[in-house]
């Protein structure tokens, strides 16, 4: 097979390349996993025009609850919104402890807006993005 | 009357989003919005303009490798077909089942509401496993040890790009530099590479005979099902469970994804009715309308009224481009539409998006080159989903 101008490559070259390439696009889109911005915003801007960006969120816990390892917040600032952590990232929590978090607790998410049965929430995909505030 | 118009506008914008990849349906849901009248017309609108880029999105996929969450699988065989100048009778395929599939859709309809609930109870608790054994079956479907390690090496890599776009937010709609990677770039890379040739369509349609009609209706049924898979609930997901445990030719498996992306359609505005899950963008926001119950019937309506009409618009576009591809060479063709992808990618996605299609081609050239079926880069979606059961997504990244 062809590629490019000027030379030719095997088929067991051009599988070896393509693998690498795939390897090193990988290993790229890991590093840019693990250094996402978060965008700060209020909770009434979640909404419609926010799905799938990660963003930044702070407000006091209303409730809280956990279902299978997995834990659900309902964080408010004059709007609320559900913030859910699951249980793949609760479990890597330590501080603060995703368990212990309680009605009244101030606290600063980060996450990924997410429209689940037509209401706004935020997942939490990475334990260092939830803390507590003062 | 402007209920009439605005049926006509949807159809409109649901080709355009379909025609012109890279134009989401949901983008266009809002300049509906600005045309104002009651929920019901808006409902009417939006209802048509799903219709229309379900129906649409077929002819990119078929003729230029280009597709969409919904008609992803239909690229390969649509390919197939194209490549031996059966190009229009492809589309004459999709728009034969898609027919049939409204009607039977309309028929069962009904039924749905009693039987969806029952089902969703029933199928729920065992998605783990139902993907599972969906991914053990694509790879074994290669049958020789060799064959099957090389497609678990695809469906791997392919699965590891799904994950990462699917749970982190790298870019805003993932899936369009993904599949235009994965099939569209990896497709014109090879066709280049190989000095494959689009060959002059024929333009009579061929017979439709009762195989296909069989096919249909299955689809009909996956799509009525669909709805219920929460981790494959995308028409294209529904069309790799059945293919495989059923061999399908390249035509009876167009046949099944166009019935199937069809009935999908018009059973998730059921669902949303009677178990409230709603998995398509038009579903979502047809059922935060206000009054949807009562209005249902008449959304379901327009549905029909947008799949019926597009289909017949479609054969006129599909022979209009036939025309077109005899007098350009297959070459310039590939290299222009390539250009326009990388393009609309950078403009939609950015640099994260180039970095995903770049990366999705290179993993979508391998299939060919392995000597595997490209069906196998479905692991893209069905990995994501088999972590996020294990609830090892996204920990497993970080």
């Amino acid at each position: 097979m062809k590629v490019g101008i000027g030379f030719e490559l095997n088929r067991a070259q051009l599988v070896l390349l393509a693998v690498v390439l795939s390897l090193l696009g990988l290993a790229l889109l890991v590093y840019l996993a693990r250094n996402l911005e978060a965008e700060s915003v209020e909770l009434s801007a979640v909404g419609e025009g926010m799905i799938g960006h990660y963003v930044e969120v702070e407000g006091v816990i209303s409730s809280a609850s956990t279902s299978n390892g997995n834990v659900f917040l309902s964080v408010c600032r004059g709007e609320c919104v559900r913030v859910v952590i699951f249980k793949s990232v609760a479990e890597k929590m330590k501080s603060p402890n995703p368990y212990l978090l309680k009605k009244g607790d101030a606290i600063v998410a980060r996450g990924t807006v997410e429209e689940y049965e037509m209401k706004y929430e935020i997942v939490v995909f990475s334990a260092r993005d939830v803390g507590l505030k003062g | 009357m402007i209920d009439f118009l605005l049926l006509l506008l949807g159809i409109a914008l649901g080709a355009f989003a379909g025609l012109i990849p890279g134009i989401h349906a949901n983008t266009l849901i809002s300049l509906l919005a600005n045309f104002g009248g009651d929920a019901g017309s808006f409902g009417i609108a939006l209802a048509a303009l799903a219709a229309a880029n379900v129906v649409f999105a077929f002819l990119p996929a078929i003729f230029f490798c280009i597709p969409d969450a919904e008609t992803i699988v239909s690229v390969l065989p649509g390919q197939r077909l194209l490549l031996e100048g059966k190009g229009f009778r492809a589309v004459n395929i999709c728009v034969y089942a898609a027919l049939i599939a409204l009607i039977l859709s309309l028929l069962l309809l009904p039924l749905s509401f009693s039987i969806l609930p029952a089902l969703y109870a029933l199928v729920a608790p065992n998605m783990l496993l139902v993907l599972g054994v969906l991914s053990l079956f694509l790879l074994a479907s290669e049958r020789e040890p060799k064959k099957i390690a090389l497609a678990a090496l695809v469906f791997l890599l392919a699965g590891v790009l799904g994950a990462l776009i699917l749970d982190f937010p790298l870019v805003e709609e993932p899936l369009f530099p993904a599949f235009s990677g994965l099939f569209a770039v990896a497709g014109i890379l090879v066709a280049l590479g190989q000095g494959v040739k689009i060959p002059i369509q024929r333009e009579e349609s061929g017979r439709i005979g009762r195989g296909l009609l069989a096919c249909v209706f299955a689809g009909v049924i996956l799509g009525m099902l669909a709805d219920l898979l929460p981790g494959i609930s995308s028409p294209a997901q529904i069309a790799v469970f059945a293919s495989a445990f059923i061999f399908l030719d390249s035509e009876k498996f167009l046949a099944l994804c166009s019935s199937v992306a069809v009935s999908h359609l018009v059973f998730s505005l059921g669902a949303v009715s009677s178990i409230g899950k709603a998995r398509t963008g038009v579903a979502i926001a047809l059922g935060a309308l206000p009054e949807f119950q009562q209005n249902l019937w008449l959304y379901i309506g327009a549905t029909a009224v947008g799949i019926a009409l597009s289909a017949v618009l479609l054969l006129v576009f599909a022979r209009v481009l036939v025309n077109l591809l005899k007098r350009v060479e297959s070459e310039k063709i590939n290299l222009l539409i390539l250009a326009y992808l990388l393009a609309m990618v950078a403009l939609t996605s950015g640099a994260n998006g180039l970095l995903i299609a770049a990366t999705a081609g290179a993993i979508g050239v391998l299939p060919p080159l392995l000597g595997v079926r490209r069906t196998h880069l479905m692991g893209a979606i069905l990995l994501p989903s088999l972590l996020s059961r294990l609830g090892m997504m996204p920990a497993i990244f970080l």
